[in-house]
């Protein structure tokens, strides 16, 4: 009976051993991740090609709160870091809060709609200023390419802040708007609230 | 010789007055005749800023498709004591404005039924449709003394406070803003 309930155990601590660490495997084969945003840094001179890829598991999207215009959702995704010294992962939590009244669909039928010249320049100032996403980021852990997890003493990144529409968060975006895609089968932008 | 002396003191006087024009002082440039402020999100209030002069603004347009803009623009750096004065010509690809890429949404959803309205965004932030070139550049001191430029440093040289005119970047409002000195219109407001 012990042994039973042991080996019950050693299966069970197995299990939970491989659900809880990713490889890069994992990642590209399974069809639970989806790959939503690459980058690939190309500095001039010595340093290396840097390469960043987002991957959102579609199955851990849930919907927090539902309130049309404002939406909460929560999901994981991992972030691929590609270098020449070696390849890491790195598991975040992300709750995404939106706001669709900011949406590009929204803001330029408001300015249809309200000015009597339409101005899409309005539009991008607008967008700029708010791009109604508001993101808690947590960092969870942090894994070698295959899958070990990576003990640092480096302590994980924790950040609430508003996305802004630019370059160094457009890959955070990418990961909102996924999570909004597996929710709502609709992209963020594409809604156009009335 | 008394000809060659009365020639070389008019000489002496156009030379004068050339330069004098040429050099910009603070004081000058807040003459609002001559010079707009353009009030710009990265100004720290500090006193530092942008401005056109207005009778530089040209427009240099060749092709129908593509607007050009030469104008002379000068930043201020107070802490620094400086004046940059860039000639800079724009260049606007009028299909890239954000009107005429929301218009085209029905043609890209059709070519491509998951193209949302963010990726419109994202094209504008890979290529925002601008291209700004510092044609040349000269400083003074705030009292509008010459003063050596100094080197840009190096891998830096194609940044100055004007270009590049990325999406994401102040200067491109700058740049927007030059089109609607010559067109009446913002650049991406154009729909053709």
């Amino acid at each position: 009976m012990f042994r039973k309930f042991l080996l019950a155990c050693m299966v069970l601590s197995a299990f939970t051993i491989q659900t809880q660490a990713i490889s890069i495997n994992e990642l590209n084969s399974s069809p639970q991740f989806k790959k939503v945003y690459q980058k690939t840094d190309s500095y001039q001179g010595t340093y290396p090609k840097d390469r960043l890829i987002n991957y959102l598991n579609t199955y851990s999207v849930e919907a927090l709160e539902y309130a049309a215009p404002h939406y909460k959702l929560k999901g994981t995704f991992y972030t691929v870091y590609t270098y020449t010294r070696g390849t890491f992962i790195t598991e975040y939590e992300v709750t995404a809060t939106y706001n669709t009244n900011y949406s590009l669909g929204s803001l330029i039928h408001a300015s249809q709609v309200v000015q009597p010249s339409p101005s899409m320049y309005a539009v991008i100032k607008a967008a700029q200023d708010d791009s109604g996403i508001q993101i808690d980021l947590r960092e969870v852990k942090r894994f070698n390419g295959d899958g070990t997890e990576v003990s640092s003493t480096v302590p994980l990144v924790h950040q609430l802040r508003p996305l802004d529409r630019s370059r160094s968060d457009q890959n955070l975006f990418a990961i909102a708007d996924a999570m909004f895609v597996v929710a709502y089968q609709q992209h963020f932008d594409d809604i156009v609230v009335k | 010789m008394k000809r060659f002396f009365v020639v070389m003191a008019i000489l002496c006087i156009w030379c004068v007055s050339v330069n004098s024009v040429k050099a910009v002082s603070n004081a000058e440039l807040q003459d609002t005749s001559r010079f707009e402020h353009i009030i710009s999100k990265g100004d720290t209030g500090g006193g530092d800023g942008k401005y056109i002069e207005l009778s530089t603004l040209k427009d240099v347009s060749t092709s129908a498709s593509t607007k050009s803009i030469e104008a002379k623009i000068y930043v201020i750096l107070p802490s620094s004591d400086l004046i940059r004065e860039y000639t800079i010509r724009y260049d606007y690809n009028l299909m890239y404005s954000f009107a005429n890429l929301v218009a085209r949404m029905p043609e890209f959803k059709q070519r491509f039924p998951e193209f949302s309205l963010n990726d419109i965004w994202n094209l504008k932030l890979d290529d925002s449709g601008i291209v700004g070139t510092v044609k040349a550049q000269q400083d003074y001191t705030l009292k509008g003394e010459s003063k050596p430029t100094q080197p840009g440093y190096k891998g830096y040289e194609h940044v100055t406070f004007l270009t590049p005119t990325d999406f994401d970047f102040e200067s491109y409002h700058v740049a927007n803003r030059v089109f609607k000195k010559v067109f009446g219109i913002f650049y991406d407001d154009v729909s053709r």
